[in-house]
């Protein structure tokens, strides 16, 4: 499995289905009748990831948006980004 | 072959194969949707086999029952029959009306939902639940406390938000007709061998379709009845489950469930009916319903569901 932290731009699965529900995204799994709900940072990594993004780039938009310093989230959005990868709702862009 | 009209979850069906469940239309406007027999090409190599008997090929959204037949449905409009040699017409109607009508209707770009509906004021309310739970004797104490009964067994819920209008009839195992009194004599079986009946119901018109503004679950648990509502992720689980043949939810259908089901969970209230285990009022179950109707049906809704009703925006791809 790739590692969140690689020097990579990871990026949103085309095939993945999401709504969003006021504050939250609701995200269907690749399984039947799986389903995610993030909000708070989440759901703005997850807004963001509709475009390819670099772990960096990622700590640095949610740094700006939640006024904190990137090193301080750093950790939190790699496991984000794990998390993601392996339920394989974000891929590495070409 | 003759062909029969007939009209049903607001559509005009033209079929080769009888159907007395449903109500007959004159002569006049072309059909939505024909029903024919015919032989039903077998699914291709790169066909996605389902569990059930189901399969998905291309356009084509089919089921295979052994010793009944095979059943194939195109652009929700067309429904073929392929009926197994010496199988009997109940059985094959069985089928027709269950899943076939059920695949037609999700092609249809309806989030069809395995429960019933009922008539409160100017909307409606929607019990869902496993086989067994209890949904259609509900429905039927619902009935009997004069809520118009809008569907049995499958709820096809359009892009507007709105429940359909199936035919007029219950489906009641013989143990559920006994406990509310309803005599079995002049009751048709639902399919050979069942000791499940229909109970056809009085409906003074047809309905309209209605605006779905409740949804329950009826479930069980160690602990008195008590109603629990469902929100964020675990909503759209619980329509999923509750979904009629959600086998069939792959490619095109997957999105439209999910938008279907994100515009129900937004206009709607959704909850958990939990009851005692090993008692079975169905009394004190449709009182509990009846009374969180109540609760919830308070001013300013209506603005809020106008505000909400229009499709989400799908983000991905």
């Amino acid at each position: 499995m790739r590692r969140a932290d690689q020097p990579q731009r990871w990026v949103r699965d085309p095939a993945l289905h999401a709504v969003e529900m006021g504050e939250e995204f609701v995200m269907m799994g690749l399984d039947q009748g799986e389903y995610y709900a993030v909000k708070g940072v989440a759901a703005s990594l997850w807004r963001h990831l509709a475009e390819p993004r670099e772990l960096a780039e990622l700590c640095a938009l949610v740094a700006e948006e939640y006024d904190i310093t990137a090193e301080r989230c750093r950790d939190d959005v790699a496991a984000f980004l794990e998390q993601l990868l392996s339920k394989r709702m974000v891929r590495a862009a070409s | 072959m003759d062909t029969r009209r007939y009209t049903g979850f607001g559509l005009h069906i033209d079929s080769d194969l009888p159907l007395p469940d449903l109500p007959r239309r004159p002569a006049g406007r072309r059909p939505d949707v024909v029903i024919r027999r015919g032989r039903v090409r077998p699914p291709s190599a790169s066909a996605r086999r389902l569990p059930r008997g189901l399969w998905a090929d291309g356009d084509r959204i089919g089921v295979d029952v052994p010793d009944v037949g095979r059943y194939a449905c195109e652009r929700g409009a067309l429904i073929t029959v392929d009926a197994a040699r010496g199988a009997r017409p109940d059985a094959v109607r069985l089928f027709l009306l269950g899943s076939a009508l059920g695949i037609l209707l999700a092609q249809r770009g309806h989030l069809v939902l395995h429960g019933n509906a009922f008539v409160v004021g100017d909307a409606c309310a929607v019990v869902l639940g496993r086989s067994g739970a209890g949904k259609s004797t509900l429905a039927a104490e619902m009935h009997r406390r004069g809520h118009v009964v809008l569907s049995d067994d499958v709820v096809p819920v359009d892009a507007r938000g709105r429940a359909l209008p199936g035919w007029p009839r219950i489906k009641l195992w013989q143990d559920a007709l006994d406990r509310l009194g309803i005599p079995l004599s002049g009751l048709d079986r639902v399919g050979p061998g069942f000791d499940k009946f229909h109970v056809p119901l009085e409906r003074s018109a047809d309905p309209s379709p209605m605006q779905v503004r409740w949804l329950y679950v009826l479930d069980r648990h160690d602990g008195p009845l008590r109603v629990v509502p469902i929100t964020g992720a675990a909503a759209f689980t619980s329509l999923h489950e509750h979904t009629y043949r959600n086998e069939i939810l792959v490619g095109e259908l997957r999105r439209t469930h999910l938008a279907r089901s994100a515009d129900l969970v937004r206009a709607a209230r959704l909850a958990r009916v939990d009851r005692p285990r090993g008692v079975d009022s169905v009394a004190a179950s449709a009182d509990a319903i009846l009374a969180d109707i109540r609760a919830d049906d308070r001013p300013g809704r209506e603005e809020e569901l106008h505000a909400t009703s229009r499709p989400a925006p799908a983000v991905g791809a």
